[in-house]
């Protein structure tokens, strides 16, 4: 577990340091700022989505936070 | 509304936010209200069919700040599977209700076809630039159906760094349910259609109380951008829920040692087969983690993640989903769409007991549940959405094909050998999004 | 002679590559004697869609008091011309495709604007574009230009 942890830990930092050297100026988004670029483009799709497989599946969520509040599952 | 000052969720610094990249151009005014409107119809053969109309609406109370509001009715008819096993006799089973009664013909499936409800569920979300950099999401959900009542709230943060190429982000969510299952919840354990109302001996199997469930939610994540055209997410989630966990309708059927045949042991009517009402742990901790890339190329956009899940249930699961936008003409687009999802099974799960191995009626600590859900399986689905992104309204139609499929359990023996203990199930969607 | 004239028609090269890329140039000093107002912007950026109107608007109500200037970011011309078409400008647009002048000025995100006094020194930098900032940056003016509210 304590490894676990530590490997976590070197994940992030790992990461983080990483994510410093990358980006663009803000100048630079324009086709990140496009509609269909955002990271959940299509908030009604995904929800019905996640609805439908939460109650066919044992899984659930992820993206944002877990589904629920239906006795569906 | 002024139609000259058009302003956008791009936050004022057109940085990022939360669980979404709010650098994505909207094009709203500020004050006005953004609605647009889904129907999915959902169709399992001879099972489930569903008709879900959502309509959403935000609100762009500024260039940095939204309301959001959704109202979705779930309406449910049909059949489910009940987790008793297909048996080489038709064997009747009441429903819920208690009232009617279904018969399965020999070798199909028993399904609850009581199975209709409509499910009325209320989402709002309020975010708002704290500082500079700094977003704030606070959020809250209802949901009820007849035997289901559903609170949840939450509240995520979003912090910019990296000249806004970083977004750090972070989410609780805590939630109460309240389960009012009809008659009252089952006695764990206990024989289905083997109390007084059946010609037995022993009281009802439904003790007639309810219970409740909580929910809590933490979740951390950081989304990156790559450069110009790509980006990506990663998300690490907790979610622990406890309370009753147990689903009050589904049952495990009983077999006969030697034969493997479902046991009719009711002596006043000799086609209830028997069966005994499921019992899941009190609690669950899942670990998820998500990770999603995004790249623009040329007018395309290709859209991939991957979830991996493990719970002390001891299922494991991996999710891949890929997207990929074809804009083939100015304001047109098509998009296939690909999942693929595999799980294994809970520990507790068995798709039925042999007669003399089942817990005792009421034994709490025992756990058990043949609910096909928990257990082991693939699952597949293959999309294509068709969509129009027009200046005044933009909608879209996508038909999707799902399929579960898992192996027949190794440990059928006898007459369980001549009876699909596994069947696929497949459903067809049709989803409709209009912006208005 | 044709040494003078391959000399010749190198440096008319020169000076015309240089014309052609030319990088933008923003002089503070050239508006000496006005407060300017500088104002990073791009056609895909929604904020600025609402600071256009408040520009022109500052336009009208300083008059020669104040010089309002904004720098395009887009990469296409196309696509900042066909914003100008739907937002029509009453102040000064340079272009700036490639961000140099974004760079020198540390742009942040968009839009971004930079206030002058009339010795051309820098008093005040905005972040984004809220519905409270036309006051805030319009107080911002009045101070720099010494006037009372």
């Amino acid at each position: 577990m304590t490894i676990h942890k530590l490997g976590i830990a070197i994940a992030i930092s790992g990461l983080l340091s990483a994510c410093s050297s990358m980006g663009v100026d803000p100048w630079q988004r324009q086709n990140l700022a496009k509609p269909e670029m955002a990271l959940d483009s299509s908030p009604l799709t995904s929800a019905l989505d996640d609805h439908i497989y939460f109650s066919k599946e044992a899984s659930s969520g992820g993206r944002s936070f877990g589904g629920g509040g239906c006795g569906c599952n | 509304m002024k139609k000259n000052i058009r302003l956008s969720l791009a936050a004022a610094s057109c940085a990022l936010l939360g669980s979404q990249l709010a650098i994505a151009e909207d094009k709203h005014d500020v004050g006005e209200w953004d609605v647009s409107a889904a129907l999915l119809f959902y169709s399992e053969p001879d099972r489930v069919n569903a008709t879900e109309p959502v309509i959403s609406a935000k609100k762009q109370l500024d260039t940095d700040e939204t309301l959001s509001l959704k109202l979705t009715l779930d309406t449910l008819t049909g059949a489910s599977a009940s987790g008793a096993l297909p048996s080489n006799q038709p064997q009747t089973f009441t429903s819920p209700s208690g009232g009617s009664i279904g018969t399965t013909s020999a070798g199909d499936t028993p399904l609850d076809d009581s199975f209709k409800d409509t499910r009325v569920a209320v989402n709002a979300a309020w975010e708002k630039p704290i500082s500079k950099d700094l977003t704030m999401v606070l959020g809250g959900n209802f949901s009820t159906e007849y035997d289901y009542t559903s609170f949840a709230v939450n509240s995520s943060f979003a912090k910019d760094i990296n000249n806004g190429n970083t977004t750090l982000m972070t989410g609780l969510s805590l939630g109460m349910d309240m389960i009012k299952p009809v008659d009252g919840k089952p006695i764990p354990f206990a024989t289905m259609q083997a109390g007084r109302d059946y010609g037995g001996n022993s009281d009802s199997v439904k003790d007639g109380s309810d219970d409740t469930k909580s929910l809590v939610d933490v979740i951390v994540g950081v989304t990156q951008v790559i450069d110009e055209n790509s980006l990506f997410q990663l998300n690490y989630s907790l979610s622990s829920s406890s309370g009753y966990l147990t689903d009050p309708y589904k049952i495990i059927s009983v077999v006969d040692p030697v034969t493997g045949a479902t046991l009719f042991q009711n002596g006043a009517q000799s086609d209830l087969p028997t069966a005994v009402y499921e019992n899941r742990p009190d609690s669950r901790l899942k670990h998820s983690v998500f990770g999603q890339y995004k790249r623009y190329l040329g007018g395309d956009v290709l859209d991939t993640s991957y979830r991996f899940m493990v719970d002390d249930w001891d299922i494991t699961s991996h999710t891949v989903d890929v997207h990929y936008r074809w804009k083939f003409a100015d304001t047109q687009y098509l998009q296939p769409h690909v999942r693929v999802y595999q799980q294994s099974a809970a520990d507790f799960y068995t798709p039925f007991f042999v007669n003399g191995q089942q817990p005792t009626a009421g034994d709490k600590s025992a756990e058990a549940s043949a609910d096909y859900r928990l257990g082991e399986f693939m699952a597949y689905t293959i999309g294509l959405e068709y969509g129009q992104d027009n200046p005044s309204n933009s909608w879209s139609v996508a038909v999707e094909y799902y399929l579960q499929t898992g192996d027949e359990p190794a440990q059928a023996f006898g007459e369980l050998k001549n009876q699909e203990l596994y069947p696929d199930v497949d459903a067809l969607m049709l989803r409709i999004v209009y912006d208005f | 002679m044709k040494v003078k004239i391959k000399q010749l028609l190198t440096g008319l090269l020169f000076v015309a590559s240089g014309w052609l890329h030319a990088a933008p140039t923003l002089n503070i000093a050239d508006y000496q004697g006005k407060v300017v107002y500088v104002d990073f912007w791009a056609s895909w950026c929604g904020p600025c869609r609402a600071s256009f109107p408040f520009m022109n608007d500052l336009v009208k109500d300083y008059g020669d008091n104040l010089a309002v200037v904004t720098v395009n970011l887009d990469e296409s011309r196309e696509d900042a011309d066909q914003f100008l078409t739907e937002f029509p400008a009453n102040f000064a647009v340079i272009y700036d495709p490639d961000g140099g002048l974004a760079k020198q000025y540390g742009v942040r995100g968009m839009p971004n604007s930079f206030l002058f006094n009339q010795r051309g020194e820098l008093v005040h930098r905005h972040d984004g574009f809220t519905a409270k900032d036309p006051q805030i940056i319009r107080e911002q003016i009045n101070n720099t230009l010494g006037r009372a509210q």
